[in-house]
């Protein structure tokens, strides 16, 4: 049985609920009426818990895309949103329920790493939510490609996500429809893919099952890299060559804020034309900057592919802005790697031979 | 400077003034049966030889049930009005995805203003309301009447939208012996019924929507919508381009009145120059003024969308709107024996059709007449019309656009000449290629670790650059460093610029100059023992268009002849190994070529790209797909440059 969370829907005027005899003053009404806003979707699903015999808490705190809890501020107004605190086992565990489509006891990034107040069994106390991780928020991007001798490129791209990314977009489909949300996905590529390269979602797999990761499967076509008389030139980090640097200015004026600790695996493969072969890779990348954050890649070649393996974590989300030089450089290092190029050799070949790249199946 | 309020209104329409006047709106039998996709949307004109006009206003938004969740921001009732034009009623209803009926209540009614840019004080205000059921599966339905002036005797019917209309009625109730005319534009015609005597009625059904979403270089929504206009008199009616006259002839006659001369503007107007002084001085000295001295401020009540101030109000205020500074401005030619008059257009190119008489535009301009073989090339907007006068056409309210030239967004457009008896049509001068450039040039040295370091000068000349001469005189300097910074991000990945300065930016005649240094790190990119350098450092003119077939017409911004002169000093200890093949395209709407040489140890980039046409059709959409693929090809062309030892 579904309630309407009306934060994602409309809210619905005193006339309709007149009409309809809805009136919802406690949670037994929204439940019975199925639909709430999302803070009294939270309450009843601390209404609800409590039911089942453990221990619930509700509990309103400051949503951080907006603002930052000062505890000696003693005003409501800085309150946001609710969330439910409950204790199994002795272990407390946070709920987003008034978020739909947050996943099981995860909050949505914006009521994470903040504070407010909560209930507990002796009163009203100041409190803080648990941070994320950066295994909370990550993202998967894998690619089978493959290079026509004519420089063509085609084949499947899987992105695989959980946390506030695959959030993100299943409460954009929630205020669109499918095909609105395809469409932002896609724009939202159009940006960090190679020069002349063109990807399209085929199909989500999950966008309303929160329950595990949202997959993303894009098609890929146009031409990949650049020819000269004797070389092509094709971008090292697929999925990087569009995107600049992170922080392109030498001095920063605010504070940083990245909004969540997330998480980048990329596992790429292309598979050559028989009349090209890699002449010369990057070196491999390892750049540390604990305990904020690392990147790792692995660049690979054989006669006939090429590929690489990419990891970048963000553990650390705020700065401040003396800490701003450090946080650069290391995105400028960063941003130097993805950006180095494959030089492929044009090789003769008696008899071409190319291979057939795999296509993402429409549903 | 979208002032020129002529479609202040929407369209609207109605059930019967009778309705209107209930007391008590009851649900309304045409919006039961929209639930069952019956009725259509409604727009009534009643005319009376006695009182005003009636305009109402049935709308209907339906939605199925497998609508998209966002189609809810299309059910919002909506009523324009103002002084003139008085609002007899505003009702709403709606029927939720459940089947329930409502009925929004008075006090549910929201009423507002609203506001324009550069527009000081309106009377234009509104009523909306939030509608209860207003869901996937659920319909909204409002109607309102609207007593109206007759104008000019003619309103468009707007029919075609961003939404696909299911079904949409035209109805008109003419007094006995009253002349009715239609004309239609960017869609079949269809044939009306007479449903009672002088009571015409046409009806369309599943009108496909305009959606110009992700649709590059697309016209304006409204230039490529169908539209019908309706002419009606109780005298005869003029035939074809003489509608144009009707119009005109109306306009003229409620504006010229208020371009009557003063003592003061004369005045002032003969100080600007010497009484023997040249055509092109005088015109030159006025058009100064107007654009300098005379600030853009609207105040527009009631018939004020349409009419003038007078010429002397808008000089001792110092302010005034488009068709306000139009005023002063014939009035101040006028005092130095240049005649001028109004020219209505439409900041959108291709709303206003030369074959559909209207007076949908939203802007005014001039029309100053050029003595009989007065030749000088700086006058380059110019149209000869049908009585044998030359005009040069100019926009007072443009400030960053010299006279001679015409700003680009009205270059190829339809206006209309309001010269009483001589009002008529002309089509917008197309300026060429050459009036408008732009040339970059730039000296750059690259250092072994990839950085790239020079200066760069970027002239321009012509009316394109009007917007940039109106951000560099009004932003700061931190403002203009921003907005350098955010060009250059284009095209580094990571630089500094420094040293920004601009001269002519208030200069109309004098090329508008940007100098600035850059250095960018990590420009060249390693590849092995390789480094490659893109030799097209600056700037893209590519426009990224996507596969597929395309449905309308295409537009370019500007007309324009855009050059790009680099050198790049290649660093020691490496030799070039390879350049980019020349390339050379040619299109009866544009060319570009580019071409990259080797000299000594400098790498030397040439490219220029013209446009020639500004208006494509859609079958033409493939030719510039391949002409847009090869710019965006060679634009991300490397020199390849290798180790000598």
């Amino acid at each position: 049985m579904k309630l309407d969370n009306t934060s994602f829907t409309r809210q619905h005027s005193a006339a309709e609920n007149k009409a309809e005899g809805v009136t919802i003053k406690n949670a037994e009404d929204v439940w019975e009426q199925k639909r709430g806003y999302d803070d009294q979707i939270t309450r009843l699903f601390v209404a609800m818990v409590r039911a089942a015999g453990l221990k619930a808490y509700g509990a309103i705190v400051v949503d951080i895309n907006h603002n930052i809890f000062e505890p000696d501020f003693l005003s409501w107004g800085q309150l946001n949103d609710e969330v439910a605190i409950v204790s199994i086992g002795g272990k407390e565990i946070y709920f987003d329920p008034g978020q739909r489509y947050c996943e099981f006891a995860q909050l949505h990034w914006k009521h994470a790493g903040t504070g407010g107040l909560r209930q507990t069994d002796h009163g009203v106390k100041i409190f803080s939510t648990p941070w994320q991780s950066y295994n909370d928020n990550s993202v998967t991007r894998q690619a089978r490609l493959t290079l026509s001798p004519a420089g063509q490129v085609s084949g499947v791209i899987y992105e695989i996500m959980n946390g506030a990314q695959a959030l993100a977009w299943r409460q954009a489909a929630l205020r669109g429809d499918e095909t609105g949300v395809k469409k932002q996905f896609n724009d939202s590529l159009k940006g960090s893919m190679p020069p002349g390269v063109t990807v399209n979602v085929n199909h989500f797999v999950g966008l309303t099952d929160f329950s595990n990761p949202l997959m993303v499967v894009m098609n890929v076509a146009g031409t990949l890299g650049t020819a000269t008389g004797k070389h092509v030139f094709i971008p090292a980090v697929f999925f990087e060559a569009g995107n600049p640097p992170l922080f392109a200015k030498t001095h920063r004026t605010n504070p940083v804020d990245m909004s969540y600790p997330y998480k980048v695996t990329d596992d790429f493969r292309l598979t050559l034309p028989a009349n090209m072969t890699v002449e010369s890779l990057p070196k491999d990348g390892d750049i540390p900057f604990a305990p904020n954050a690392d990147y790792l890649t692995k660049f690979v070649s054989t006669p006939h592919t090429y590929g690489y393996a990419r990891l970048l974590r963000v553990a650390t989300f705020l700065y401040k802005t003396n800490e701003y030089p450090p946080l650069r450089n290391f995105f400028q290092k960063v941003s130097a790697s993805d950006q180095s190029q494959i030089a492929l050799q044009m090789v003769p070949v008696a008899v071409s031979a190319t291979a057939s790249a795999p296509t993402a199946a429409g549903k | 400077m979208r002032s020129f309020r002529w479609a202040l209104l929407p369209l609207c329409l109605a059930l019967g003034v009778s309705s209107a006047h209930a007391s008590k709106p009851e649900f309304p039998d045409w919006a039961t049966q929209a639930a069952a996709a019956q009725a259509p949307s409604c727009l009534k004109i009643n005319c009376s030889p006695s009182a005003q006009p009636a305009r109402s206003w049935n709308a209907i938004a339906r939605s199925s049930k497998s609508c998209a969740p966002q189609g809810r921001g299309y059910a919002h009732p909506f009523a324009e009005f103002n002084k003139e034009s008085k609002l007899l009623s505003f009702h709403v209803w709606s029927i939720g995805p459940d089947g329930h009926h409502y009925t929004v209540k008075k006090n549910q009614i929201i009423e507002g203003g609203t506001d324009e840019w550069g527009i000081l004080y309106n009377d234009a205000r509104y009523k909306t309301a939030d509608v209860p059921g207003a869901d996937p599966g659920g319909i909204v339905a409002y109607e309102y009447t609207e007593q109206i002036p007759m104008h000019s005797g003619n309103e468009p019917w707007e029919f075609q939208h961003s939404v696909p209309t299911v079904k949409s009625v035209f109805q008109i109730n003419l007094p006995q012996g009253w002349q009715h005319r239609v004309l239609w534009r960017k869609y079949p015609s269809v044939e009306p019924t007479e449903v009672a005597p002088g009571n015409f009625r046409w009806e369309l059904s599943n009108i496909p929507s305009i959606n110009l979403d992700s649709v590059p270089m697309a016209p304006a929504e409204e230039a490529l919508a169908g539209r019908m206009e309706i002419y009606f008199s109780p005298a005869s009616l003029p035939q074809g381009p003489q509608l144009w006259t009707r119009i005109g002839e109306w306009y003229t006659q409620i504006a010229a009145p208020q371009s009557k001369d003063s003592p003061d503007i004369a005045d002032a107007s003969r100080a600007l120059t010497s009484a023997n002084a040249d055509f092109i001085d005088h015109i030159q000295k006025v058009a100064d003024f107007m654009q300098q001295q005379i600030r853009y401020v609207g105040i527009e009540i009631g018939i004020g969308g349409y009419i003038p101030h007078t010429a002397e109000e808008v000089y001792r205020n110092r302010y005034g709107d488009c068709k306000d500074k139009v005023t002063l401005l014939i009035s101040m030619l006028n005092a130095v024996g240049v005649r001028a008059t109004w020219v209505m257009v439409d900041t959108d190119r291709g709303v206003l059709d030369p074959t559909v008489p209207s007076l949908i535009g939203d802007h005014m301009i001039a029309a100053i007449e050029i003595p009989s073989g007065y030749l000088n090339p700086a006058l380059k907007a110019v149209v000869a019309t049908k009585t044998g006068k030359r005009y040069l056409i100019f926009d007072p309210t443009n400030p960053y656009v010299p006279i001679g030239l015409l700003p680009t967004y009205l270059q190829g457009g339809t206006g209309l000449l309001l010269a009483g008896a001589n009002s008529q049509a002309i089509t917008l001068p197309v300026l060429n290629p050459g009036s408008d450039t732009v040339d970059r040039t730039a000296s750059f040295t690259l250092g072994v670790d990839g950085t790239l370091a020079g200066d760069v000068t970027v002239e321009r000349l012509g009316a394109s650059s009007d917007d940039l001469r109106r951000w560099f005189t009004v932003s700061s300097a931190r403002d203009k460093q921003q907005s350098l910074e955010n060009l250059l991000r284009s095209d580094f990945s990571s630089f500094q610029a420094s040293d920004e300065q601009v001269k002519n930016a208030s200069s109309l005649n004098q090329q508008l100059i940007l100098h600035y240094h850059v250095t960018a790190s990590s420009y060249a990119k390693n590849a092995g023992n390789l480094l490659l350098v893109r030799p097209r450092v600056l700037g893209s003119d590519a426009f990224h268009i996507e596969d597929g077939p395309r449905r309308y017409p295409i537009e370019f911004s500007s007309i324009g002849d855009w050059r790009d002169t680099f050198s790049i000093k290649i660093p020691a200890g490496y030799a070039v190994d390879d350049l980019p093949d020349p390339v050379n395209v040619d299109t009866p709407f544009a060319s570009y070529r580019s071409e990259v040489k080797a000299d000594g140890g400098v790498l030397c980039y040439y490219r220029e790209y013209t446009v020639k046409k500004l208006e494509l059709d859609a079958h033409e959409y493939p030719a510039l797909r391949k002409f847009e693929s090869e710019i965006y090809t060679d634009e991300n062309r490397d020199a390849v440059l290798k180790k000598t030892n």
